[in-house]
């Protein structure tokens, strides 16, 4: 009698046939808000890659709220004591030397950033002489500092005079310059100045030396600034990626929309001029696009600016394959709308009410 | 072990499903002893005792052909993108639901004296009801498109109950008789878990979800450790099996009226399983409130495959965590049972008694799925000892047919019989392959 239970179930809805289990879940959109990304701060992307974050660390220090600084100090002249006494002709008298004019350098760090454009802040220059004997020293001489932007063109100098300057016996330096350079100069200090150097020296110099192996006559600067960028950072970078091993081929997907309010509070403006995507080749995947140009505009601390933002990813013809790589062209630049605000490693980026949208799909259990 | 328990009960009750179907053709059939059931006013000629009898049966408003779909590259689901949205969508039921009843009658007797006839049956039913709303495939289908979403009525429960009925029918006339029974039901078990509401919001800030779940166990079963308004966890469920006194009950009539114009030709029509259970459930919990999905808020530290995956899993177990059941002391819970409508027209052709043929409408107000189905039948009589039936018709899903078979072996009788759908169309547009509709039954009664 059971056999009168017949199965009506057709032939090409027979389970044993080949079943094709691809589908594709939410074939026209689906919306997924992601909320808050970040924010990511100089600090966390200097502290998740040790080798930028050690290059970092070569070329700038961190005060404790943060903020960048650069710091040096250079010799401008130095000389041995032991052997300037040994060149006085009567030492049992006093001695004037006459050094001359002597210049040199500062901010050794700091002119590495100044080859990418970036200006200083809050520049401060401290001059000082080494007396290296156990009496006072007269010292005469025209000092000049001077500023060059980074085409070296002088845009500011300040001159010190110095006559029958006494230089007390010490065993440290000897500040002689103290200067805090305009708050709207960003052109660093390039080059300091001791003109017609004179030191009078006491008699019998060469028995007033302190016992040191490296007793010398020195003078040098010290200089402090924070880098900040200036009118004239802006460069442009290609930046390229490799070895993402992302399988999005599976997937085929079609469009994705990536929507979301970028907070910025690094000052400059950041321009994306294109992104591509690559295959195992290393070759650019043609057939997906990315809206490109997006501007973000550049913010500070307190006031970080808001940009809206929609990048679009899509897949002219078929669907988005693996991604081997991605390659980003982005101008950086001086954003006239924060001014020259120093850079600190609380600076970054965050993103607000993010929402991505996918069109055409989601294929699983695909071939 | 307690949860296996439950496991159990939740399997069984998404595995079966359905309430008060009767075996139609029992109406064609020459000598269906338990007759009265179609309609209370049919009675047989022969006292008689019934012994173990099965009905099973089903309705699901859908198919195989609803989710696969066959292409030049195989059988594929109607979420492969071959398939469109329309496509799919208009095949599937604002409400897919699997309603079935498994029913046993234990014990039956019937009795004539004068112009009346006496029927005594006890029975176990064991309806069944699985239930997702469309809104569910038209989310995976196509996703996020519209902006509010409604998906109540995703649920399972099952009921198991006793029956105990009582029916007469009486001769008026030579021509007329009508009938009645009455049944009286006593809940033995149950158990439900449904969302009552579930609404989906979408907005560009996210997704407002709000949710009413019903969570019903009976004490006799179960027991749930906490406190009134104190959220439950799954642990907290232990069984806890006391003798099964009735957790509910209920009663159900039956009516009907025979017109026999003459010895050939039979009318009938009768209103069946008109009545409603009251089940009491010990233990009963509710979730409820609104939750929100606004995104997974990722700081630099979760921008890492464990990163995110640890963020959605948060996000999942709070969500889990917001339909935890909040426990209520106990609650009673009141169901009409589907009625069905039954009219039915048999005529024993005059010069050849062995043949009778005959037609039966049939209409059932399941609650999901209203089903109703006319079907055309014929019973031969080639031996006096044997029965057979057979017949077809068209149903809400369409074409439908059955067999039936009776075995006489002195006073005892056998019956077998199916009633099934074929092949059938579904919204006019597409073949619905599995049967959507069926009826065993299965059974044994003895003349006195």
């Amino acid at each position: 009698m059971l056999l009168l239970s017949v199965s009506c179930t057709r032939s090409e809805y027979d389970p044993s046939n080949r079943i094709n289990k691809e589908m594709t879940l939410f074939g026209e959109e689906i919306y997924v808000p992601v909320g808050q990304v970040g924010p990511v701060t100089v600090k966390s992307l200097l502290s998740s890659s040790k080798t930028i974050g050690d290059l970092v660390n070569t070329l700038l220090k961190e005060e404790s709220d943060g903020t960048f600084y650069v710091e040096s100090d250079d010799a401008i002249y130095a000389y041995n004591a032991y052997r300037q006494a040994l060149e006085i002709p009567d030492s049992s008298q006093p001695y004037h030397w006459d050094i001359g004019s002597q210049s040199g350098s500062v901010a050794s760090t700091a002119s590495l950033l100044r080859m990418v454009n970036m200006g200083f802040v809050n520049q401060h220059l401290t001059l000082y002489v080494l007396n290296p004997i156990t009496a006072s020293l007269v010292l005469n001489t025209d000092i000049w500092v001077r500023c060059t932007n980074s085409a070296y063109v002088e845009t500011y100098s300040k001159e010190f005079k110095m006559e029958d300057y006494n230089l007390k016996s010490s065993y440290s330096e000897i500040p002689i310059v103290k200067l805090d350079l305009p708050a709207d100069l960003t052109d660093m200090v390039s080059r300091v100045e001791f003109n017609d150097l004179t030191l009078d020296l006491p008699a019998k110099v060469g028995d007033k030396i302190r016992t040191s192996d490296d007793a010398k006559y020195s003078f040098g600067a010290q200089y402090k600034a924070n880098p900040a960028p200036t009118e004239n950072f802006s460069f442009a970078q290609a930046f390229s990626l490799s070895n993402l091993n992302v399988p999005l081929g599976k997937f085929k997907l079609h469009k994705c929309v990536l929507s979301f309010d970028l907070e910025n509070t690094l000052p400059f403006d950041v321009t994306v001029r294109s992104i591509k995507l690559m295959n195992k080749k290393g070759d650019y995947i043609t057939d997906v696009v990315f809206s490109s140009d997006i501007k973000i505009m550049g913010g500070k601390p307190g006031a970080p600016a808001v940009t809206p933002v929609e990048l679009q990813v899509e897949a002219l013809e078929g669907t988005i394959p693996d991604i081997e790589g991605v390659a980003v062209d982005v101008k950086i630049a001086y954003s006239p709308s924060v001014g020259a605000v120093p850079l600190s490693s609380a600076m970054g980026l965050s993103l607000k009410s993010a929402s991505v949208k996918l069109h055409g799909g989601i294929t699983l259990f695909g071939k | 072990m307690k949860k296996i328990i439950l496991y159990i009960a939740l399997f069984l009750s998404a595995g079966t499903l359905l309430h008060g179907q009767v075996y139609q053709q029992g109406f064609f059939l020459k000598d269906y002893r338990p007759i009265y059931r179609i309609n209370p006013a049919l009675f047989p000629d022969s006292d008689f005792i019934g012994g173990f009898e099965l009905t099973r049966n089903k309705v699901q408003n859908y198919g195989v052909s609803t989710f696969y779909y066959p292409t030049d590259d195989g059988l594929v689901s109607g979420l492969n993108e071959s398939v469109s949205a329309d496509q799919f969508l208009s095949r599937v039921s604002d409400i897919v639901a699997r309603q079935g009843e498994v029913g046993l009658n234990l014990f039956s007797y019937g009795i004539r004296r004068g112009n009346g006839y006496h029927s005594f049956e006890i029975g176990f039913r064991l309806p069944t009801t699985i239930s997702a709303p469309k809104g569910i495939f038209e989310l995976l289908k196509r996703g996020t498109v519209e902006n509010q979403y409604d998906l109540s009525d995703l649920g399972v429960q099952y009921k198991a109950y006793v029956e105990l009925s009582y029916g007469y029918g009486y001769k008026l006339s030579d021509i007329v008789s009508i009938g009645g029974r009455a049944k009286v039901l006593l809940a033995l078990h149950g158990m439900s878990y449904r969302f009552t509401e579930l609404d989906v919001q979408k907005s560009d800030a996210g997704y407002t979800i709000y949710s009413r779940a019903e969570l019903d166990l009976p004490s006799r079963f179960y027991k749930i450790d906490g406190f009134p308004d104190q959220d439950i966890n799954l642990s907290d469920i232990h069984s806890s099996f006391k003798f099964p006194r009735p957790t509910g009950g209920g009663a159900a009539f039956d009516l009907g009226v025979a017109v026999t114009p003459n010895e050939y030709l039979t009318l009938s029509a009768s209103i069946l399983d008109l009545g409603a259970l009251a089940m009491h459930y010990g233990n009963a919990a509710v979730s409820t409130g609104y939750q929100y999905f606004n995104g997974l808020d990722l700081s630099y530290d979760d921008l890492n495959k464990n990163g995110l995956t640890n963020k959605a899993l948060e996000i999942g177990k709070k969500f889990l965590d917001g339909l935890r059941p909040r426990l209520r002391y106990n609650k009673w819970r009141f169901e009409p049972l589907p009625f069905t409508a039954n009219l039915g027209i048999r005529y024993t052709l005059p010069n050849f008694d062995q043949l009778r043929i005959g037609a039966i409408a049939q209409y059932t107000n399941y609650k999901y799925s209203p089903y109703w189905e006319t079907r055309l039948g014929a019973d031969y009589t080639p031996f006096k000892w044997l029965d057979l039936t057979a017949s077809f018709g068209r149903g809400t899903y369409g074409f439908l047919y059955g067999f039936g078979i009776s075995v006489h072996v002195s006073r005892f009788q056998v019956y077998y019989g199916l009633e099934t759908g074929t092949c059938g169309t579904q919204k006019e547009t597409t073949s619905l392959i599995d049967p959507t509709h069926r009826t065993w039954s299965i059974g044994l009664t003895y003349d006195l």
